[in-house]
């Protein structure tokens, strides 16, 4: 029972409007998926909320067993051409970074 | 709805296990990667965890920490009552050096997995716990 790549990728995008969405099958069988979202909406969330969002935009297929696993890596938008901001600069790349120049994230999953 | 006395058990375990870990399989044999990519980042870090075994109750588990925490799929670490995430996020604050700052412990050298034999003592590991 596998699951469209699209139809994933539309279940995030409506969820997250105007996020950025890569959907890949990390197995060719197409139940293990990987999902990186690139999205204005995760400002200011914690990362575990961040991943709560993606998650919940898919869960109905994760339940029925066509995604049997799903890989997510969230990432912080900047809000598109709005008033600018702190987000803008504060892009939180959360991992596939050397450790030594994560950004500062320490509050964010106390 | 969720059977009450299991998620006060839940509740209970999360509360009491300052580390908990919640699985496919056992520390000893996960039956799941992303499963096993926890541990190993645990045992890595040395740090004693309780691990329940979600395989014998998989639905009615992943019901009650859908209640409690929000999150239905497993693993699922928690850590001073919190859940922190699940295998991605682990991973992510495991590579920053996040995790072992949560926890307490020095950040391993360099290896992410299994730290070779240099003579420490293998991570202390509660048994597993069991939910009936």
């Amino acid at each position: 029972m596998a699951v469209e790549l699209d139809e994933v990728r539309e279940l995030i995008l409506t969820a997250l409007p105007g996020a950025e969405v890569e959907v890949a099958d990390e197995t060719g069988a197409g139940d293990h998926l990987r999902a990186v979202v690139r999205a204005p909406q995760f400002a200011d969330l914690s990362r575990i909320e961040q991943h709560r969002l993606v998650r919940q935009a898919v869960q109905e297929r994760m339940d029925d067993g066509s995604i049997h696993a799903l890989s997510v890596k969230t990432i912080v938008a900047a809000p598109g051409g709005a008033s600018g901001g702190r987000a803008s600069d504060s892009e939180a790349v959360t991992s596939e970074m050397d450790p030594e120049t994560l950004p500062d994230q320490e509050d964010e999953s106390r | 709805m969720t059977d009450t006395t299991l998620r006060e058990k839940l509740e209970e375990l999360i509360r009491d296990n300052p580390v908990l870990l919640f699985m496919k399989g056992t520390p000893e044999a996960p039956s799941c990667g992303f499963s096993m990519r926890v541990v190993g980042m645990l045992d890595a870090l040395g740090v004693e965890y309780g691990a329940i075994d979600v395989l014998p109750a998989l639905d009615p588990l992943r019901e009650a920490t859908g209640e409690i925490s929000d999150w239905r799929t497993f693993p699922q670490l928690y850590v001073n009552g919190e859940l922190v995430g699940g295998a991605d996020i682990v991973e992510e604050m495991f590579e920053s050096g996040e995790l072992a700052e949560l926890l307490g412990v020095e950040q391993p050298a360099a290896e992410a997995e299994a730290p070779s034999g240099n003579g420490a003592p293998p991570p202390g590991q509660t048994p597993p716990l069991q939910i009936e």
